[in-house]
């Protein structure tokens, strides 16, 4: 599949500063780039900085991919297979940095 | 006491007709599972280091293990620990406004607790398992 260049990005600017703090802005490059590629009906990513509450000992990065909720599937595997190129790709010490997760885009005109 | 019941509530709650019932719903979805490894991890002889945080060391644990069920168990804790942040914590997120988001939690931590299940019932498959993961 080809990599729609169009889909339009957001980046919170306090993601974007601690992904400069952590030095990962080419990890983020490449999970946004994969994620293009491989979610069908993406509409738009916007990236946003996660607190890390009380389960994890990090602030992290959320790469939020909203797609077109018609094509919704509950036995959908692109998270799974995006985790999987992920893990395979990046050491835990740049994974637990960065979460994506896929949510539908009722309200945006497809 | 199991914590594979939570899992039971969040079905419960993910019938309930408002926002806080679906939220609910992802929190106890995401305990179902994580309390579960962790006590999958804590019978098969992993220690987790004091000062470490429960949840990160058991998602770490399941996603970095060199066998692909554990992986696949690790992908769900690590999707459904952030469903479970913004259910708790982010009361201007839109995402819980339809079930979509409880329904699909409840199916990611109804079949990952499956695959626990038939890890652990299995000795073979268990032991194999055990030699995968980190310490």
């Amino acid at each position: 599949m080809v990599a729609p260049t169009t889909i339009p990005l957001t980046v919170d600017p306090e993601a974007a500063e601690l992904v400069a703090e952590l030095g990962m802005q080419a990890e983020l490059e490449c999970m946004l780039d994969q994620a293009r590629q491989m979610i069908p009906g993406l509409r738009r990513i916007h990236v946003e900085f996660a607190p890390p509450y009380d389960t994890g000992p990090d602030p992290s990065v959320l790469i939020m991919a909203y797609r077109d909720p018609s094509l919704h599937r509950p036995d959908d595997q692109t998270w799974n297979q995006y985790s999987r190129w992920k893990t395979t790709t990046f050491s835990p010490d740049v994974f637990r940095h960065f979460t994506l997760l896929i949510r539908d885009d009722p309200n945006h005109a497809g | 006491m199991p914590g594979k019941g939570f899992l039971d509530v969040a079905r419960d709650l993910a019938a309930g007709l408002t926002e806080y019932h679906r939220r609910a719903a992802v929190v106890n979805a995401y305990y179902a599972l994580v309390l579960e490894c962790r006590d999958a991890l804590s019978r098969w002889g992993f220690v987790m280091p004091r000062r470490d945080n429960m949840h990160a060391w058991v998602r770490l644990r399941f996603t970095y293990a060199g066998d692909a069920d554990l992986k696949f168990i690790g992908y769900a804790l690590d999707k459904l620990v952030k469903d479970r942040n913004e259910a708790s914590y982010d009361l201007r997120s839109t995402a819980f406004g339809s079930p979509a988001v409880a329904q699909d939690a409840i199916r990611d931590a109804t079949t990952a607790l499956a695959l626990l299940d038939q890890i652990d019932g299995d000795p073979v498959r268990r032991a194999a398992a055990i030699a995968a993961i980190r310490p």
